[in-house]
């Protein structure tokens, strides 16, 4: 608790530092505009696919418009570093947000000093790389569930060779003791984040533990449809209960024991006593 | 032909007193160890009564033994692939009750108890866990019929007595035993080597007795559920099985084995058989009730000329052949045809034979004055002791086998009886033997070894020619130098 805390307060006070020297260094005109371009570009490698600018909140993320103006530097510095660590520590602002986006916790983000610098100033300033042109948004092709399943499942291989999901993501009707459970369970995934914002993390799947497998083997376009369509079929199963892992096992060992028991009551047991009390029971009943 | 030679023993229980001297020189000399505290490779049982271990012939229960299936023997406790299947969990094993937990006394209490107002006890403490315990069992709990209504009535062969031959048995007054003791067979055909995973277990080619390699035992214990008489045991503390080995090192020395050796009664009989290994299976594929006569076929005359051939063909030394000669146990069983195997009906060709007793048939079954042929003859039907309890020990259940010895027996009582006593009728005594088909000169015999007999004639241990195995493969001198107590060498373990 206490490290803790003071690792927190050395964050902040970094986080102050940095300020205070953009406060000194205000860039400008073609330092600006290239601080925002680069801040865009990593922009819309991390953060796109679950917060939009100017556009209102996407499901899974506020809108980052004057998201600048709003928390200090040093907060925002924090947050991004690791906002796990902002929700340990019970900041007010994190807490609500977590509420407010259905428990999806915003994954930390390791970006260098100059990563971050560019991308707070593209953030204050998204204006100056508003000429830069926007990314082409594809028509997504209506998907097939029952193809959706196959590739969740791993029965049909993605065509780039990633993991399937079900490696890592339990979801309802698959799998004996509630799926696996590496990642959270993907039974409501339609409902928390819609089709838009599925649409953005199936497209990125910006999440650190699932950048190192799909950055190198992203989903096809068509794949993404599919899966898609099967998240939003699976919306509204019950979810897996959690307990059925545990029952599953508890049975499968009452199984085993009663297997070993058939087989047991085979097995010679004691015979001279057995024969002793026999025929002292008999004499007993016989007096 | 394939003749072998096997050592084996005759045991007439006549003249056993039941003292179970010899199961303590047994004790003494090979099972006096820790781990090996409830082994009795010789015991002495009360029968009627259920053994040691409790109901060992109930092979229902335990399994042993062979039966036939068709042309072909197996294993009563499983094939290759069963007993692999129950290779981790042998379900057929006597538990340790049923041969008995082992005890002691605290003897030192006696000694170094303080001054009080009780006389100091020696408690029972068992010699498996060292705690203090109740005594509910030992090696010869039901000896001289101790316990009757709980072992001698659950008897294996009691029980399958019919109930007017079981009350016969137990009429108060009437009550009858004899002893009957037991040590490993050393079977022609053993269960217990065709059940051992480990192939540890072999028949010693020059005299057949039956031992357990100990190097090579992994103590999986499938020879304790396929041996019928229980007379493999496992021991706890070296986690391998063990058994008797007829006292093998005294007999390279020309000793008896020990119990032979100790026999208060002399009661024992030792001599080797020359048989016919070619026959094994033929035999043991014999009916239950026939399977006591096919064993005496396989034993071959050692007078006979042409199996003297045939033996010396197949490799048997001269000094064997001549041991053979003079082997009382072959005059027992085949010249005088007064011994029978126990239990034949288990299949493994035992070369242990018995002599069954008389006294107990006979005794007060007519106020003990049984005089004329006839009479006695009359009076085995209504004896004490059943016929048909003693040919489902010795004869697989033919009470013709048992009647015959019986004859025999019968007629060397009532020739010494008109020898000694001379109130017989020499017609009677003929009579006697004609039904018994004996000469008078075979009844002298029969008399003669039984009672008057010394140790060399009883026991007749072949010179078992070790130096001429040794030398086979190494220097005689360099064994002698080099061995001291025996090759030592640790275990090998495959783990």
């Amino acid at each position: 608790m206490f490290e803790r805390d003071t690792g927190m307060v050395v964050g902040m006070l970094v986080g102050l530092l940095l300020a205070a020297t953009t406060v000194v260094a205000q860039p400008t005109g073609e330092q600006l505009t290239g601080l925002a371009e680069a801040g865009e570009s990593l922009f819309r490698q991390k953060c796109i696919a679950c917060h939009a600018i100017g556009e209102g909140d996407k499901p899974t993320g506020p809108d980052l418009a004057g998201v600048t103006e709003r928390r200090d530097r040093a907060w925002l510095t924090a947050f991004i570093a690791d906002p796990g660590k902002m929700l340990e520590a019970h900041d007010p602002v994190a807490t609500e947000l977590l509420t407010k986006f259905k428990n999806l916790r915003m994954p930390a983000q390791s970006l260098s000093a100059a990563e971050l610098e560019s991308l707070l100033t593209y953030l204050a300033h998204p204006e100056e790389a508003a000429h830069h042109p926007p990314p082409e948004t594809t028509l997504m092709a209506a998907g097939d569930a029952a193809r959706g399943a196959r590739l969740y499942t791993g029965e049909q291989p993605f065509a780039n060779g990633g993991a399937p999901c079900l490696a890592c993501h339990g979801i309802t009707g698959f799998g004996l003791a509630g799926g696996a459970n590496y990642g959270p369970d993907l039974t409501s995934l339609f409902e928390n984040f819609g089709d838009e914002g599925l649409t953005d993390i199936l497209k990125n799947l910006p999440f650190p533990s699932m950048e190192p497998i799909y950055t190198a083997r992203p989903l096809a376009d068509t794949e993404q449809a599919d899966l898609r369509a099967f998240f939003a079929k699976a919306n509204g199963t019950p979810m897996a209960n959690d307990g059925l892992l545990f029952g599953e096992a508890v049975s499968g060992v009452l199984i085993f024991f009663g297997v070993v028991l058939l087989f047991g009551r085979e097995r010679l047991r004691g015979v001279r006593r057995s024969l002793v009390r026999r025929s002292t029971e008999k004499k007993e009943v016989a007096a | 032909m394939n003749i072998r030679a096997q050592i084996s023993s005759v045991f007439h229980l006549d003249k056993c007193i039941g003292c179970h001297t010899c199961s303590i020189a047994c004790k003494n000399l090979w099972t006096d160890r820790q781990g090996a505290e409830y082994m009795w490779w010789n015991n002495v049982e009360t029968k009627p009564g259920t053994g040691y271990p409790t109901k060992w012939e109930d092979q229902n229960q335990y399994q042993g033994g062979w039966e036939k299936a068709g042309d072909e023997l197996t294993l009563k406790s499983g094939g290759r692939g069963s007993l692999l299947g129950k290779l981790f969990h042998n379900p057929k094993l006597p538990t340790m009750d049923d041969y008995y937990e082992p005890f002691t006394f605290k003897y030192g209490d006696l000694t170094s108890a303080p001054a009080g107002n009780d006389q100091p006890t020696a408690r029972p403490v068992s010699m498996v866990s060292g705690k203090p315990m109740a005594i509910e069992a030992g090696p010869n709990w039901d000896d001289d019929l101790s316990g009757s209504k709980s072992y001698a009535a659950n008897d294996p062969g009691v029980v399958r007595l019919s109930a007017g031959e079981q009350a016969q048995m137990f009429a108060i007054e009437k009550m009858v035993m004899f002893h009957l003791p037991r040590i490993c067979n050393h079977c022609l055909n053993a269960g217990c080597v065709a059940g051992c995973p480990s192939g540890a277990i072999y028949k010693r080619g020059e005299d057949g007795i039956v031992l357990i390699n100990q190097d090579k035992c992994r103590g999986w214990r499938m020879c304790v559920s396929a041996c019928p008489y229980k007379k493999t045991y496992y021991g706890w503390n070296t986690g391998k099985s063990e058994k008797c080995l007829l006292c093998y090192p005294r007999q390279e020395a020309g000793e008896a084995p020990a119990c032979f050796h100790s026999c208060v009664g002399r009661i024992r009989y030792l001599g080797v058989l020359l048989y016919d290994a070619d026959r094994i299976k033929e035999t043991a594929l014999h009916e239950d009730s026939e399977l006591a006569a096919a064993q005496r076929a396989i034993i071959l005359d050692p007078s006979d000329p042409q199996v003297q051939a045939e033996a010396r063909k197949s490799g048997l030394p001269e000094q064997l052949l001549a041991a053979a000669q003079r082997s009382p146990v072959y005059k027992f069983v085949k010249e005088w045809g007064i011994a029978l195997p126990l239990h034949p009906e288990f299949r493994t060709l035992p070369m242990l034979f018995y002599v069954p007793p008389l006294l107990p048939v006979l005794s007060q079954a007519n106020q003990g004055t049984q005089k004329l042929a006839e009479e006695f003859f009359t009076t085995l039907a209504q004896a004490r002791l059943p016929l048909q309890y003693l040919a489902g020990l010795f004869a697989g259940g033919n009470l013709e086998e048992v009647k015959a010895v019986y004859r025999r027996l019968i007629a060397v009582r009532l020739q010494r009886r008109q020898t000694s006593v001379g109130d017989l009728a020499e017609a009677e005594v003929a009579k006697a033997r004609d039904l018994a088909g004996v000469s008078a000169a075979q009844v002298e015999a029969i008399y003669r070894m039984t009672a008057l007999t010394r140790i060399r004639e009883r026991i007749v241990v072949p010179p078992l020619l070790r130096e001429q195995a040794v030398e086979a493969g190494m220097d005689p001198e360099e064994y002698k130098r080099g061995m001291g107590f025996g090759a030592r060498r640790p275990p090998k373990r495959r783990w």
